[in-house]
């Protein structure tokens, strides 16, 4: 698998706090990668690292493959955007004056293309209104907008609907999910707004306590956090035989529990049991959710 | 860097800073140059270009608020963290913000200018200076405004608040001003005092003509018994202590100016007009480098 991102095993200290404590994760090309964790996790600082805001205290990350400490690093972060934090905007510029000042930074031969990220983003009607005046919704889109300019093939966003209404967070989330599908852009994403993030991701990154707890792909999410029948069994072998013979899909997590994930006759399960030998000991319904898992993995 | 100063000086002309040094530019040369009109006598024409530089020395106030300003718009809307992000080095970042306040600089120093010479044209005053001055002049100005820019720059890319930046600007070069050179001189009080009696100004001179350096001038003076001892004299440990301000970054570059000069001295000092500007555009460098290596350490939120 090709990855825009890789880092490893990154520390960053501020003085005596230690805010990444060994982070390691990697981006895959073309996904939304959703960085998980709780307020103070690191989330934000290694964004900040990989943005070249603040040099890591120890360890390396690689951007396109090139490493952090390498001088072509420049040329990496051309292909990336960003908004960290708040939107990079200046606040007495309109949409299209920040979108041209932006171009100008980048050293673009021509304003082409201002039009259609103002449209891209929904901003198109906003003529001269000065950036003070948005709503928090627009000077998101808004830096967004900035951060698409010199068409980047990597987005990484920092909380991007924090602070936003219902109508905001949606158009946000089209719109990142339009800028993947459509501008196959690679999209880091961290929150802490787990349901959010589940329409959005197809990777996750959880982080605690300044490194990687653990890094995990939707699927493999979704089946964790699947509905299901946790059976509790004296001999699990003889529960998968009857399980087969009964055509239902299942899962063996130990010698004595199983995940069932269909709706079970419970006196024809307990006969066929009975049949092999085997006892069922507890059947319990579990249906593990997005936050019920984060918070199995990094504690309350 | 050529792109960021091409896009800095889009920013500035929109920089309320550059507008507000060009008021405060304006505003202290006509009050400064109207207050000395009491001196310029009954109806003649007076000399204003003396006065003209004495009030160059408001510049690093208009440079200070020009700068942090400028600097203070790219913290606040967090348009320094776009710039990064997209590959520009902070190093650059800081050489360009220079290029560009220096440049903000000089438009407000262009508008103290012009209410110079139009209170000047009001009060009937003239330029006395030759060209050759003038030029001299125009380059003190020239390296005043970058090395003023070049000393608010290193606070305001680390102060993102305009009005602290600013404060801090005038608090630390006012005050390493006055506690540098008034302890220098305090502890740099001479041995003898020159003090020749009245009446003997025409011996005094005749005898003194040409006579710069301070130990040969005593030599004189104590042989005509004009030397007085000095009861301010600190001699001892105390006074080698004055020679750490040879340490300051000053006179490090007046002392490598000097270097230069007596290098290719041929009879007579062939740079005389750079002694100010040289020490200056050394110091101004200096304090570049190291605020540039500082900001690249700096981590940007």
């Amino acid at each position: 698998m090709e990855y825009v991102l890789t880092a490893n095993n990154l520390y960053k200290d501020y003085g005596r706090f230690h805010a990444l404590t060994g982070l390691s994760l990697s981006v895959p090309k073309g996904s939304i990668y959703g960085l998980v964790g709780k307020n103070g996790a690191g989330k934000t600082t290694l964004i900040r690292i990989i943005c070249g805001l603040q040099s890591p205290t120890h360890g390396d990350y690689t951007l396109y493959g090139v490493d952090c400490r390498d001088r072509r690093i420049t040329k990496s972060r051309r292909r990336m955007g960003a908004v960290v934090e708040t939107p990079s905007i200046y606040l007495d510029m309109s949409a299209r004056e920040n979108l041209m000042q932006q171009y100008r930074i980048l050293g673009m031969p021509s304003f082409e293309g201002v039009d259609s990220l103002l449209k891209l983003v929904g901003l198109e009607d906003t003529g001269k209104k000065k950036a003070r005046n948005f709503s928090l919704g627009m000077r998101q889109r808004l830096g967004i907008a900035i951060a698409l300019c010199g068409e980047p093939d990597f987005l990484v966003l920092d909380e991007p609907t924090n602070g936003l209404d219902p109508q905001g967070i949606v158009e946000i989330r089209e719109l990142i999910l339009r800028l993947n599908r459509e501008k196959n852009i690679t999209v880091l994403i961290s929150s802490h707004i787990l349901a959010e993030l589940s329409k959005l991701a197809t990777h996750y990154g959880i982080i605690d306590g300044g490194r990687t707890v653990k890094e995990i792909s939707a699927e493999e999410l979704e089946a964790a956090c699947r509905k299901c029948q946790r059976l509790q069994v004296s001999n699990a072998p003889a529960l998968a035989r009857v399980l087969d013979g009964m055509g239902v899909e299942y899962k063996i997590l130990s010698d004595t529990e199983a995940d069932v994930y269909a709706r079970l006759n419970v006196t024809a399960l307990t006969n066929a049991l009975s049949a092999e030998g085997c006892e069922l000991i507890s059947l319990m319904e579990h249906d593990e959710s997005l936050e019920s898992y984060f918070i199995s993995l990094v504690g309350k | 860097m050529s792109c960021l100063v091409r896009a800095g000086f889009s920013r500035l002309l929109r920089c309320r800073g550059l507008y507000a040094a060009m008021i405060f530019s304006a505003v202290t040369a006509a009050l400064f140059l109207n207050r000395r009109g009491t001196y310029w006598g009954e109806g003649s024409r007076s000399v204003c270009d003396f006065y003209f530089c004495e009030w160059l020395a408001f510049f690093p106030i208009a440079a200070s608020i020009v700068t942090c300003f400028f600097c203070a718009d790219d913290y606040r809307g967090g348009a320094i963290r776009s710039k990064i992000t997209v590959g520009c080095k902070k190093a650059q970042i800081y050489l360009s913000n220079l290029v560009v306040c220096s440049f903000g600089t000089l438009i407000s120093f262009a508008a103290g200018l012009i209410a110079c010479v139009i209170t000047a044209a009001l009060r009937g005053a003239i330029w006395l200076s030759s060209p050759a001055e003038t030029l001299y002049v125009a380059a003190v100005t020239a390296v005043i405004i970058i090395g003023s820019a070049a000393f608010a720059l290193i606070f305001s890319m680390f102060i993102s608040r305009p009005a602290a930046a600013v404060t801090a600007v005038l608090i630390i070069s006012i005050g390493a001003v006055g506690v540098s050179s008034g302890t220098a001189g305090y502890l740099n009080q001479p041995e003898y005092r020159v003090s020749p009696p009245a009446g003997d100004y025409e011996l005094y001179e005749s005898v003194t003509d040409g006579v710069t350096d301070y130990d040969e001038m005593v030599d004189i003076a104590k042989k005509y018994g004009w030397a007085v001892e000095n009861p301010y004299y600190i001699g001892g440990v105390k006074r080698a202590v004055a020679y750490l301000a040879y340490l300051l970054p000053g006179s490090q570059s007046e002392v490598a100016y000097s270097a230069v000069d007596d290098a290719i001295y041929l009879g007579r000092p062939v740079m005389p007009a750079l002694r100010a500007p040289v020490p200056c555009a050394l110091f101004s460098a200096l304090i570049t480098v190291l605020g540039a290596a500082a900001f690249s350490k700096k981590n940007i939120n």
